[in-house]
């Protein structure tokens, strides 16, 4: 086990070595640069600024130099926020993105899981084909359409809850629903389907017979399986939450990383996106990983590669 | 039996939701609070630092220059009570009021030095460096080739500052109310290093307004400076400013009580939100066409007039910008007054050409050389990304096919930074353009055409041209200077080297409860000193 876990250390540094090189050479091949404005700047502090961001040093040297500053986890100052670090605004945006994605992470689980139950135990029923279509919507809707829905109608329209931005508690809720759409509807669906699947195998069939009731059959025996599908989807949700962030962040002047990211890119605050792009590689990565361990854990049916016994 | 239990908890999470919810009141309980959406985080509050509109607004508010602009965008005493202009116009002494630092330091004229000295440095390299480079050896200091004793500017005593120009410079005053000419507290700049400007711990101020809270992207809270030398204007009890970058949520804030101005409508609502009372307020701003005069048939003035004239100015602001925009038929926007007669600058100089006349534009065309559009190259009209930018160069597109018969011209569209790449390489044939006055005076807009300036991308010159921006920012005398920049106009006008589109305006609106507010057609654009609640 330790072998593989190194390998998998190693393959996610030379992965993140690799992002950390494709962007920044993406970035400065891109025309236009952090001090191009509508009203030209004077060719003088220009070269100034030039100057004091290294942006006049060879190529090869400001990417060696940056590398070097990224294993000191030193992501440089800001080019659009000449006051304020990479690691400082990366400090204070992400706490309110990661609970925000957590909410809606939650809001999608707490949601999908037990309705995607009732919904395989009501095979066919009403509660099924309601749940199925709403799951559809879910699903085919883009979270900026149910972010617009719920902003005019729940916010301007009845007043039930505050329009965006962030702070109190009742602010995190619509822009969460609005996240946690798709999730919650794959998620529903995919419990139907893998709890339904369950529910045919032979165990599950022994477990009545043995006259267990209906609900220790459903905890004990049939949730734990139905739920790897989920376990495995974790990873995925997590990256498209990482992304539908940004929009959300913005449609709800939310002060999260997402927002302050797209905007890096527009202002080719070339410190800010590598930063940004480094950090949330490192933590999909990590994550990435943690749900491939935590697999190991929870199916007993999957070993190592080099079959551990 | 589970079923139930799901439903009892979704039951009550909704209620507490909705509970909770309830509780929320849009009343501030006592205390007069404005609330008001700046639209981005600001980049800085590090005065020489300083380039965006909004820093400019809160700038205004926190701190106080020499002069304070009043609402007709005058300069007023701010920490200067009076001043002295020699008869050249060279010299400027001002003469301070005791004032405090909002920690109770004194100001003095040491902080302004100080202050214009740090902006200028090469090590700092402000954008707007540029602004005191009508000082004596200001230039050259920022270049490098001069030092910072050679700069004029002379800290008399205490109370008196004297500045030395280079040349008279007739619109001087209203520079000295720029951020870039803010006094700075220099312990605080030298505790805080490059974090100066950034956080609420790392700033003093001197203005109407102290900073007490400053929360990144999401909002910063002003209060009343109780020492502010003025403070018995001040009415409120505490300014709240967000950092709302998208507009259609601006809207819904507002809409639902939870901002009390706007101050940037979506171009979509426009229509409906004119009937709910908004204002079209004045914004000395020229959007604009540019050509590539080097580029053939660019370098042509008949094709570049014929163009204009075929374009349908009235139509676009109608149609397609629907701001309530004025249609520009010259450069320099209505609202400069000429201080000799109190006439406005736009109308005594008045229209250069008649919106839409096609005849002319057709006749002019064929006196070019290509009657009926024929024998043309193709042409690429340059924009950036923004929705609206695209459409009004699509209508463009259309007029000249309909009015003079040119069917290829295409549209490039480019991201912002790139577009501003290939429109300072001259990498483009038409290319959209905009310019917003940085003080109120009509040079601020004719000495962007000097031959080989660094903000005129047309590639245009002309020394007749030049030598009259020369007597407009130097002759003292008032009417001499603006028969000049009349006579500018007239000649930039002749052979058009851009075309005017339409003049900007600032589409806004306040809560009916919300009085007092200060809006200024440039520079901070809205100023709350003397804001107040009315009746809620």
């Amino acid at each position: 086990m330790t072998r593989y876990l190194i390998r998998r250390l190693f393959m996610t540094i030379v992965a993140l070595w690799a992002i950390v090189t494709i962007t920044f050479f993406l970035m400065h091949a891109i025309p236009g640069g952090p001090f191009s404005r509508e009203k030209e700047l004077p060719a003088i502090v220009i070269k100034n600024l030039e100057r004091r961001y290294h942006l006049d040093w060879p190529m090869w040297k400001q990417y060696g130099y940056y590398l070097w500053n990224v294993c000191k986890w030193d992501f440089g100052p800001s080019f659009k926020y000449p006051s304020r670090t990479v690691n400082e605004i990366i400090a204070d945006g992400f706490p309110v993105s990661a609970t925000l994605g957590a909410v809606a992470i939650g809001m999608s689980l707490l949601i999908g899981i037990p309705i995607g139950i009732v919904s395989a135990f009501r095979q066919y029923k009403w509660q099924d084909n309601i749940t199925r279509f709403v799951a559809t919507l879910g699903v085919a809707l883009p979270n900026y359409v149910i972010a617009a829905g719920l902003i005019y109608f729940v916010g301007v329209k009845l007043h039930w809850l505050p329009v965006a931005r962030w702070g109190t508690w009742d602010r995190a809720i619509m822009p969460a629903i609005a996240l946690a759409g798709f999730p919650a509807a794959f998620i529903t669906r995919l419990v139907r389907s893998s709890m339904l699947e369950v529910l045919q195998q032979d165990y599950i069939r022994t477990a009545k017979a043995k006259g267990l009731p209906g609900e220790t059959v459903l905890y004990r025996h049939a949730l734990r399986n139905a739920l790897i599908p989920v376990v495995t989807y974790l990873g995925p949700l997590i990256a498209g939450i990482f992304t539908g962030v940004f929009v959300i962040e913005r449609m709800f002047a939310i002060p999260g990383l997402g927002d302050a990211f797209v905007n890096s890119i527009s202002n080719r605050d070339y410190t800010m996106i590598l930063g940004v792009t480094v950090f949330y590689s490192a933590l999909l990565l990590f994550m990435n990983f943690l749900v491939d361990v935590a697999y190991v854990f929870i199916d007993p049916r999957i070993k190592f590669l080099e079959g551990e016994d | 039996m589970f079923w139930k239990r799901i439903s009892i908890v979704l039951l009550l999470a909704m209620v507490a939701t909705i509970g909770a919810a309830g509780c929320r009141t849009t009343a501030q309980g006592g205390e007069m609070v404005i609330r008001y959406n700046l639209g981005t985080e600001p980049q800085t509050l590090d005065s020489a630092l300083a380039t965006g509109q909004p820093e400019l607004t809160l700038l205004n508010e926190l701190f106080e220059g020499l002069v304070r602009l009043d609402e007709l965008y005058q300069p007023q005493p701010g920490v200067a009570k009076s001043w002295d202009i020699s008869d050249d116009g060279t010299v400027y002494t001002f003469h301070l009021r005791k004032a405090k630092w909002s920690n109770g330091d004194s100001l003095t004229a040491k902080d302004f030095k100080y202050g214009w000295l740090r902006a200028i440095s090469p090590e700092t390299s402000a954008d707007y460096a540029y602004m005191l480079w009508y000082i004596k050896g200001a230039q050259a200091y920022t270049e490098g080739t001069g030092t910072a004793d050679a700069v004029g500017i002379e800290v008399v005593n205490n109370t008196t500052i004297k500045i030395t120009l280079d040349q008279a410079t007739a619109y001087f005053l209203s520079i000295c109310a720029f951020p870039t000419m803010l006094p700075v507290h220099q312990a605080t700049v030298e505790a805080s290093g490059i974090k100066y400007g950034s956080e609420v711990e790392n700033i003093v101020t001197n203005g109407p307004f102290i900073l007490t809270t400053w929360e990144h992207e999401n909002i910063l809270e002003l209060v009343p400076y109780d020492d502010y030398w003025n403070r018995k204007v001040v009415k409120l009890d505490k300014l709240e400013v967000y950092c709302i970058e998208e507009e259609s949520t601006e809207l819904a804030m507002f809409e639902a009580g939870e901002l009390d101005v706007l101050d940037n409508p979506p171009i979509e609502e426009m229509a409906r939100l004119k009937e709910e009372g908004l204002v079209i307020g004045g914004n000395l701003g020229t959007y604009y066409y540019l050509y590539n005069c080097q580029k053939a048939p660019f370098d042509n003035p008949l094709v570049r007039k014929a163009l204009n004239l075929a374009i349908n100015r009235q139509q676009i602001v109608d149609n397609v910008s629907q701001g309530g925009q004025i249609p520009a038929l010259a450069f320099v926007p209505p609202g400069i007054k000429n201080p000799v007669n109190g006439q406005d600058f736009r109308l005594e100089g008045g229209n250069y050409f008649a919106d839409n006349d096609i005849a002319t534009a057709q006749q002019l065309l064929a006196e070019a050389g290509y009657p009926n559009g024929q024998g043309l190259p193709k042409i690429e009209i340059l924009t950036n990304d923004r929705e609206a930018h695209i459409k009004i160069a699509q209508a463009i597109m259309e007029m000249w096919k309909q009015g003079l018969g040119i069917d290829n011209v295409t549209v490039r569209t480019e991201e912002w930074g790139v577009y501003l790449d290939s429109r300072d390489a001259g990498n483009f044939q038409v290319a959209r353009a905009g310019w917003i006055a940085d003080y109120i005076d009509p040079m601020t807009f004719i000495d962007m055409w000097v031959t080989g300036g660094g903000n005129n991308n047309s590639f245009w010159g002309d020394p007749d041209y030049d030598a009259l921006v020369v007597t407009g920012r130097t002759n003292t005398d008032q009417a001499t200077r603006f028969q000049a920049m009349h006579d500018a106009e007239d000649i930039f006008m002749d052979v058009m080297p851009i075309a005017p589109i339409y003049f900007y305006t600032d589409p806004y609106m306040y809560k009916p409860y919300v009085k007092g507010v200060i809006k200024m057609p440039a520079g901070p654009a809205i100023d709350f000193i003397k804001a107040y609640i009315e009746n809620p």
